[in-house]
């Protein structure tokens, strides 16, 4: 017989406050677990979409000539200079450190040409990243171009009055237009879109590049240490992240935390008070029994031992199986709020850890002033009570 | 010098606005193999007399001193390790743990105790089988008469071998039989040098003790 066999058996003795106590934590334990996992599922799925979703790093030639502006960004200069990019700079982005956070690289060349007398910027891309960094773009007619193709502006259409299937001259070279772009009320409203390829050779740029755009996905990687890697990568290069997307990206990715966090908490505090509750209600009922523990001469350490023993085997259960129901509710809720059937949600040991651990630090916690009550009391009046 | 010295022993209980004065101003001395009852009408003071000076009410005034030791002058940690050491305690109601069984009730004063188990176990059969329930040792308590508990309550009083055994109306819950054999196990365990106070509002009992104490109102009359 010792102080863990008698909280044992006193625990079996009250099963349904027992059951009680775990279901009270069970619910708060799995409903946390629910929500953090949740909550970082869509987050990370949310941040992916948003990181495909435009660039956040813009890389461009260091150029002492006069800027060319494109999308209200300044990049290098447009004519050729001793620090233009190249094809090769695309393989050096790929080799950084936090490589693995990149997910497009939309290389461009662009030049200024006169097409039908007028003016033109045209822009050589490589039209497939180019599609899955503006998805917003919409186009009538063929989305993808090949070798002699071109997508135009909605305002250079209107300028230079082209049609689609429309044969237009860049640098003598003749190109069908197979799209057109509606507008999106930015830059690339007034440009002309070919192959990369075809552009530098075209311009006589074979291998140069005026700018490139990447998108790196960063929910849980600092921007500024891709920006760091590129530049060290690219020591000719002005490599600038675009603050502003990142921190309004940012801003949408933690709202939802947030909301997930303020709600956890309200959880964690009803559940401190179900156990605060139970076991101060245990502890009022066992007034005779704690008379008798301090008659035999139990010390407060003695008595402290079997109150907080109870409740810590009991918010060890709960822990784990609160763990467990979490996971399967995130399983169910992540793919619906995600909108992705695909989400895997893994049983992780150390979130395990942190869930049983959380668990006992309710419970724990939540006892100390029943314990604390309990050792206060007095047997004389415990034993009248009877 | 008496083995327990009561002096000028004060306890008022507060209840709300009002507070009662549970024992007033009571001294009295009890020798080592004395077999005392403590007798009076019901809210008399003499379960308040018991657990003062079994150290497990503090007095509101005056001082409890057992073989010269002023036991509310310690801190409350070693108090309850004189207890465990010098005190055992009997009930009206027995007071056990009815999730354990006969045997683990009585080991309970032995839960701090630096014997190993078996050492323990024999210890516990000992005293079971001093107080008759030696084939009982495995059954829940509840499986048991009253007088059969309140055995069990007394094995576990005896246990640690205290030296003082308190008993409040110990027999109030058994007919007049198994009270009977109750108190000639009292009168026994006094013969073998235990000091035993039992307090009672039962004249009957009186014949077993070589002393009584008279409460009234609070304070001892005779």
């Amino acid at each position: 017989m010792n102080l863990y066999n008698i909280a044992i058996h006193s625990l079996k003795r009250k099963k349904s406050k027992t059951a009680f106590l775990i279901i009270g934590l069970v619910l708060a334990v799995s409903s946390v677990v629910t929500l953090i996992t949740v909550s970082e599922i869509v987050n990370r799925s949310v941040a992916t979409n948003l990181d495909e979703f435009g660039a956040n790093i813009v890389i461009s030639p260091k150029s002492d000539e006069l800027s060319l502006n494109y999308g209200g960004l300044t990049v290098g200069g447009v004519s050729i200079s001793n620090n233009q990019l190249k094809n090769e700079d695309i393989l050096s982005i790929k080799k950084i450190k936090n490589k693995d956070n990149i997910s497009i690289i939309a290389p461009k060349l662009l030049n200024t040409t006169n097409i039908e007398g007028k003016k033109s910027l045209v822009a050589g891309i490589n039209v497939n990243e180019e599609l899955k960094l503006k998805k917003w773009w919409k186009v009538i007619g063929k989305k993808s171009i090949s070798k002699s193709e071109a997508l135009v502006g909605l305002k250079i259409k209107e300028k230079l009055n082209i049609r689609l299937d429309q044969i237009i001259k860049i640098n003598s070279r003749e190109f069908t237009v197979v799209g057109i772009i509606e507008e999106t009320g930015s830059q690339d409203d007034s440009m002309i879109f070919i192959n990369l390829d075809e552009a530098q050779s075209v311009f006589n740029q074979e291998e140069k590049l005026s700018l490139i755009e990447v998108a790196a996905l960063c929910y849980d990687c600092p921007i500024e240490e891709i920006v760091t890697q590129t530049s060290n990568q690219l020591p000719l290069a002005d490599v600038t992240a675009i603050r502003q997307t990142i921190e309004s990206k940012m801003t949408a990715i933690h709202s939802f935390e947030h909301f997930s966090f303020g709600l956890s908490m309200v959880i964690l505090i009803i559940s401190m008070l179900i156990v605060f509750t139970n076991v101060n209600a245990s502890v009022s009922e066992r007034t005779a029994e704690i008379g008798v523990f301090k008659a035999i001469g139990f010390t407060r350490n003695n008595i402290t031992t079997i109150i907080i023993f109870e409740v810590f085997l009991s918010s060890l259960i709960a822990g784990v199986i609160g763990y467990v129901i979490g996971i399967y509710a995130s399983r169910v809720i992540a793919p619906i709020l995600s909108m992705n059937s695909s989400l895997n949600v893994e049983i992780n040991i150390y979130t395990l850890i942190i869930a049983t651990f959380l668990s006992l630090i309710i419970g724990v916690l939540s006892s100390l002033y029943p314990v604390y009550r309990a050792n206060k009391l007095d047997p004389t009046v415990a034993f009248r009570s009877l | 010098m008496s083995f327990i010295e009561i002096n000028n022993l004060t306890k008022e209980y507060r209840a709300s606005k009002e507070s009662v004065l549970a024992i007033n101003d009571v001294s009295a001395a009890i020798n080592k193999n004395e077999f005392v009852a403590v007798m009076g009408p019901s809210g008399s003071g003499k379960s308040t007399f018991l657990t003062t000076v079994g150290g497990l009410s503090k007095p509101s005034n005056g001082t409890v001193k057992i073989d010269d030791i002023n036991i509310f002058g310690l801190n409350v940690d070693t108090l309850a390790n004189y207890r465990r050491e010098y005190i055992g305690f009997i009930f009206q109601s027995f007071h056990l743990l009815k999730y354990l069984t006969v045997q683990e009730n009585v080991l309970l004063p032995l839960v701090s105790s630096d014997l190993k188990k078996k050492e323990k176990i024999e210890k516990c059969h000992a005293i079971l089988s001093k107080v008759g329930l030696e084939t009982k040792a495995k059954r829940m308590v509840d499986e048991l008469s009253g007088g059969e508990q309140q055995r069990v309550a007394i094995a576990r009083a005896l246990v640690n071998d205290p030296l003082i055994l308190l008993a409040d109306e110990p027999t109030g819950n058994l007919d007049s039989r198994t009270g009977e054999s109750i108190m000639n196990l009292f009168k026994d365990l006094n013969a073998e040098g235990k000091c035993v106070i039992v307090v009672t509002h039962d004249n009957k009992i009186e014949r077993y003790a070589q002393r009584s104490i008279y409460f009234l109102d609070g304070k001892i009359v005779n």
